[in-house]
């Protein structure tokens, strides 16, 4: 029970921490909470399904790579999106006051989830694993004593540790991920060694927006259905795992979001599973309350 | 003349902090800009560097007129800058800073860190090695995995201008680089400074200490209430009424 408790929690967590990225690299950059967050987590979900319709028409379903076209559309195409929603609705209010592009991203967030339920219809879509995967692999994995690990579970921690790592090379190891964090830090003196810092915050949504997707089609992938207000809870938990890292903290996200992947889990399996979307809650008000600034978190001295 | 400044004016609201300031800096020379606080100098840097838009005047820079670029863009038409208070990346380690100074002439994004293509390596492989060479430059070779902020303050001081050299300038513009330091770390900054001139690079240099301003500098000018007191030689400079009188007040008549 408690080690199929624990990799059920990383499993989830591990969905959570991607779209935790989205929200912590957009606030370390803009001090701004990207609320339309979610949806773009939401539309990666449909677009999954897209792909995965696309794949079938041309046959290509069964084939080995499948998955991964599959995923990869989604992020490409959801990046896009992400990039096109920074343009549109927030680089024009960059100046304004702080409420305005919380508004705007509030308002980004109806637009798009009424787009997909008038596109994509107000009912549940299945997201048909059986296409991609052959019968054995959805039904089977690796079993451990008394739990079982499913193939599907093993792809969806792998393929988000994945991109954790390479998100982390990235902003370690790169000059865009340099300019990044130099932006963060102190965007003048970033824009005075020749950083452009609106490619900068393009290239924050486009990888924040990339992530979403990917989870997205993760949660697809592991419960089989979506729906266009999944953005919603999906996007307040994520939110929440930020703030309860340290938001602005890549670190914080992916740690916060396992976090909360495994006290959902644990809490549903020995408290109960009624209460399941308390436990995000509970977390978050108790390292408010012991960590204000979060568990990996800096306290901010601005100058 | 490398850098022309023509008539530069800055008005915050009805207040003067520039008005019709005009001088020019010979390419090679190591330029003193003196002044009693509130004098106008670091606003004259905050316009020159894109900071603030000068509300008239001109910059010509290399024969092209620079007044009122981004900061990005002053970057890279090789004016660098460091700050009165010192501005590094401090959640980024030593080397780290020196790298970002490169960003302005380097090139690769998202793609080429994706791909991790032939030219993106070659190019980090390229900050990397120039990084290193300029905090070897300023002798900060030691502490290169070090959080910046970790480092002592003369140092900071140091990575700041390594950081700066890094953009590869051609006009280094200080702000009282001496400031805090004891008489022996701000004579080893002015041997550092004469080395950056050796290198190529022209000088723009703010400083309180007078002596250290006469010591190094080819030329000066001096400020006094946003306005132009007088520009020439130190020896020139140092002997003026108006200089005197601008730091120590008009003599009594008497």
């Amino acid at each position: 029970m408690f080690l199929q408790q624990l990799i059920n929690g990383l499993t989830v967590g591990a969905i959570y921490s991607l779209i935790a990225l989205g929200y912590t690299m957009v606030y370390g950059i803009l001090e701004f909470i990207n609320f339309a967050h979610g949806e773009v987590y939401m539309l990666g979900a449909y677009l999954g399904i897209i792909a995965l319709g696309l794949l079938t028409q041309w046959g290509a379903a069964g084939w080995a790579l499948a998955p991964l076209l599959v995923i990869l559309f989604a992020m490409v195409w959801a990046a896009a999106w992400g990039g096109t929603i920074e343009r549109v609705a927030y680089r024009p209010l960059r100046a304004a006051p702080r409420l305005s592009p919380l508004i705007s991203a509030l308002g980004v967030s109806i637009v798009l989830q009424n787009f997909v339920m008038l596109t994509q219809g107000a009912r549940d879509q299945v997201f048909r694993r059986e296409l991609l995967f052959s019968s054995d692999f959805n039904a089977c994995g690796l079993s451990l004593g008394a739990c079982t690990v499913s193939y599907t579970q093993l792809l969806i921690i792998g393929t988000a540790l994945a991109l954790m790592a390479g998100l982390t090379l990235f902003v370690d190891r790169t000059r865009m991920g340099r300019a990044m964090r130099a932006t963060a830090q102190d965007q003048r003196m970033a824009r005075l060694c020749g950083v452009d810092v609106d490619t900068v915050i393009r290239t924050t949504f486009v990888i924040g927006s990339a992530l979403g997707a990917a989870a997205g089609v993760m949660v697809a992938l592991y419960y089989g259905v979506v729906n266009f207000y999944i953005g919603y809870v999906a996007g307040l938990k994520a939110f929440i795992a930020a703030v309860a890292g340290g938001i602005g903290s890549i670190p914080g996200a992916m740690l916060g979001g396992l976090l909360l992947g495994l006290a959902e889990s644990f809490g549903a399996g020995y408290l109960s599973s009624q209460y399941k979307d308390v436990y995000a809650f509970v977390i978050l008000i108790v390292v408010l309350l012991v960590r204000p600034q979060g568990i990996l978190g800096n306290k901010r001295d601005k100058v | 003349m490398l850098l022309t400044i023509e008539r530069i004016a800055k008005n915050f609201g009805g207040l003067a902090a520039l008005s019709d300031i005009s001088f020019g800096i010979e390419p090679g020379q190591i330029f003193g800009l003196i002044g009693p606080n509130g004098a106008g100098k670091t606003t004259l840097f905050n316009c020159l560097t894109g900071v603030y838009k000068p509300s008239a005047g001109r910059f010509t820079f290399e024969d092209a007129d620079i007044t009122g670029i981004s900061e990005p863009k002053v970057a890279q038409r090789g004016i660098a800058r460091t700050f009165q208070n010192i501005r590094l990346f401090k959640e980024m380690t030593v080397l780290e800073n020196v790298m970002v100074g490169r960003h302005c002439r380097t090139a690769s994004r998202l793609w080429g860190a994706i791909t991790r293509n032939r030219k993106t390596r070659d190019e980090e492989r390229e900050i990397r090695t120039k990084a290193a060479e300029l905090l070897a430059f300023v002798e900060l070779s030691g502490p290169e995995d070090h959080l910046a902020k970790n480092l002592p303050y003369g140092h900071q001081r140091r990575l700041e201008i390594a950081r700066a050299l890094a953009t590869e300038p051609s006009l280094l513009c200080l702000d009282e680089p001496a400031a805090g330091m004891n008489p022996q770390e701000a004579g080893e900054l002015m041997a550092m400074i004469r080395r950056i001139r050796d290198r190529g690079v022209t000088v723009l240099l703010i400083e309180h200490h007078m002596r250290v301003v006469m010591g190094i500098c080819d030329r000066v000018a001096v400020l006094d209430g946003g306005r132009l007191v007088t520009a020439g030689p130190p020896d020139d400079v140092r002997g003026d009424p108006r200089v005197i009188e601008a730091y120590l007040g008009k003599a009594p008549a008497c």
